[in-house]
Formats: C-alpha cells, sequence, structure tokens
C-alpha cells in the first residue's frame, strides 16, 4: 500500500483542484487505504453540510421588480439630465449671442457718440459728400504719435476710420 | 446557466434587449443576497445592498471582459460592495482587513488525523461557523457555497492562489476545533 498523502492533498483532491496525474495517484491509494477512504468521505459530507449552512431560508420578494424599477428611474433620471443641460447650452449660447449683437450694436449704432464721449476730439469742419452732410473730427489719444480722424455721415451711420501719424 | 449561456444573456442585453439580464438577475439573486447578508446580517440591508450589486451590475455590463468568468466578476463586484457597506457600517472583525492571513505560516500534518470529527451530523453547526473568524466563513462560503474555484477566490480576495486552499484547510481546522470545543463543556 502507497503512504497517505498529506491534509493538503487531499483538499485540493476533493476540491478538484488538483492536477491530472496527482489525482490519479491518490485514486491509486484510495483503493488500497481504509482510513483515507473513509476521511475523504467524510469531507465530502462535510463540504455540504458547510455549503447547506449558509443557504439562507429567506427568499428576496420582488427582487426583480426593484432592480427594474431602479434601472428605469436611472434612465429616466439621464434623460431628464441630457435634456437639461441640452437647454442650459442653448440658453447660455442665445445669451452670449445677444450680448454679442448688442456690443457690436453699440458700437455700430452709435460709434461715434461713445468716441465723443471718451475721447477728446476737435471738429473740423463740415463737408458735403455726395450730397450728404458730414462732419470732420479730430480725436487726440493719450499716444500723442497717433491722431485719430473720423468721418461720419449724418443719416447714414457709415464710418470710416483713418489712422495718420504725425 | 452555464458561462456560455450567462455571456449570450449579457451579450443580448448590450445590444438591446434588457430582459435578457433578467435572467441573470434570477439566476444570482438568491446567491448575491446571501454573500451580502453574510457580511450585512441584517435582511433588509442585505436586501437593499443585494438590489445595489445587480444594479452596479447591470450599469457595468459593457466594462465586462468576456475573457474571464462572468461569475468572478459579479462576486467580486458583491464582495467589494459588502465590505465597502461593513465599512460604513463600522461592523468590522478584526480579522477582515487585517494582512494576518495573508502571511501565512502553514504546518502541515504529514496524515489525516486519526479522530474523525463527523460535523456534518452536529446539530449546531451552521452556529458554530457563525464562531470562526470572519475571514475563514468567507473564503469556505466561497468555497462551498458559491462554488468558486481557488483562482476565482484568489482574485476575488486579492489573495494568491496557493494561499485560498491553505486558508481553507485552516478554517476547516477551525471549526473542528470550535465543535470539540463546544462538545467538551456539553
Amino acid at each position: 500500500m502507497s503512504k497517505c498523502f498529506k491534509e493538503l492533498d487531499y483538499l485540493y483532491y476533493v476540491d478538484n483542484e488538483m492536477e491530472i496525474q496527482e489525482r490519479e495517484a491518490i485514486d491509486r491509494h484510495l483503493q488500497t487505504c481504509k482510513k483515507c477512504r473513509k476521511y475523504i468521505d467524510e469531507e465530502i459530507k462535510n463540504n455540504i453540510k458547510i455549503a447547506e449552512s449558509f443557504n439562507s431560508t429567506h427568499e428576496p420578494e420582488n427582487f426583480i421588480l426593484r432592480i427594474n424599477e431602479k434601472i428605469s428611474l436611472d434612465e429616466s433620471s439621464r434623460k431628464i439630465k441630457k435634456r437639461s443641460l441640452i437647454w442650459g447650452l442653448t440658453a447660455a449660447a442665445a445669451i452670449f449671442i445677444i450680448i454679442i449683437i448688442n456690443t457690436v450694436n453699440i458700437d455700430k449704432t452709435d460709434p461715434l457718440k461713445t468716441i465723443i464721449q471718451e475721447k477728446q476730439h476737435v471738429l473740423l469742419s463740415h463737408v458735403n459728400i455726395e450730397g450728404k452732410q458730414a462732419k470732420i473730427f479730430q480725436f487726440v489719444s493719450n499716444d500723442i504719435d497717433k491722431k485719430y480722424f473720423w468721418l461720419k455721415k449724418i443719416n447714414d451711420n457709415r464710418e470710416g476710420k483713418n489712422e495718420s501719424k504725425n | 446557466m452555464n458561462e456560455k449561456e450567462i455571456i449570450q444573456c449579457v451579450s443580448d442585453c448590450l445590444n438591446g434587449n434588457k430582459e435578457s439580464f433578467n435572467l441573470i438577475f434570477k439566476f444570482y439573486k438568491k446567491k448575491i443576497f446571501n454573500l451580502c447578508y453574510h457580511y450585512i446580517g441584517i435582511i433588509p440591508d442585505a436586501e437593499d445592498a443585494a438590489v445595489e450589486v445587480l444594479f452596479k451590475v447591470y450599469n457595468s455590463l459593457k466594462k465586462f471582459d468576456n475573457r474571464y468568468k462572468f461569475s468572478t466578476w459579479i462576486y467580486k463586484i458583491a464582495y467589494n460592495y459588502s465590505i465597502e457597506i461593513l465599512r460604513k457600517k463600522k461592523r468590522e472583525d478584526k480579522y477582515i482587513n487585517s494582512g494576518s492571513f495573508r502571511e501565512l505560516k502553514f504546518v502541515e500534518k504529514d496524515t489525516p488525523s486519526t479522530q474523525l470529527f463527523e460535523l456534518n451530523k452536529k446539530e449546531n453547526f451552521k452556529e458554530e461557523l457563525k464562531k470562526i473568524p470572519k475571514n475563514f466563513q468567507e473564503v469556505l462560503m466561497l468555497k462551498y457555497y458559491h462554488d468558486l474555484s481557488y483562482q476565482q477566490i484568489s482574485e476575488i480576495m486579492n489573495l494568491p492562489k496557493n494561499t485560498v486552499g491553505i486558508l481553507i484547510l485552516r478554517a476547516k481546522k477551525a471549526l473542528k476545533k470550535q465543535i470539540v470545543k463546544e462538545d467538551y463543556y456539553e
């Protein structure tokens, strides 16, 4: 009769964690060793008892329903968040565009008024261009090397800008 | 359901057939609940935890790598979540987060003990099981109730595979010792 194997070997054997060759060696030993056969049988019964001990009698109720409800709620919440994000971005873009337009319009509609309010200027003369009345201003900037000449046509809101250096 | 059928259900679900995931829910609900209940110990909380675990599994389906076993992946999510709940509830057992069982110095007996403890005949087996250290209970549960391989257990518990076998053997010895101690005082 071959020598009995170690407890750890029998554990791997019963738990099916053994290589084929080692398993066959134990099989051969078990054919001749009653003590080890009894040990293996008891270990198998113990394992079943251990498994049963962890099996609770409680059956979770409405499990599938609860999970599906949670999934549906989560999906609805994501859709709402996505829509809110899109609306938010759209509103922000709209406000941005309105601000830009107003800024441009302020400059466009009355640039001269703004400039007159902010910069020193001198009215040089009134002129007649293509049948329309116009004013020529001379603006003096803080930079004494530059002078800005603005031409504005009355009732036309067109402006021309000529920059010249002294 | 076998692994192949589960993978097929996952694939169907990812392709838009959400009903197919109910089959996976039904297959795993009891086992996931029992795993959560083992750690949390209160039925309603364990139910909530199990629902949360399966919800996480559903949301993480795209991340599942089908080179690995689905059962390992789902149990790992359940295990990690249960441990997280335990920490939050401040019900840690001194063995759960200790590294002691990672440094096992196991002394093998040459042959099986001549005194065979017929544990399966003990009526209070379940109660005695609860008295052994938590990490021993964990590994016995994962192996014999959830029927996982040593490789799967090592991935879930982040242990070397060899350590799993040694831990199981030590757990069984501890259980036998616990039962013998109870018999002595009866």
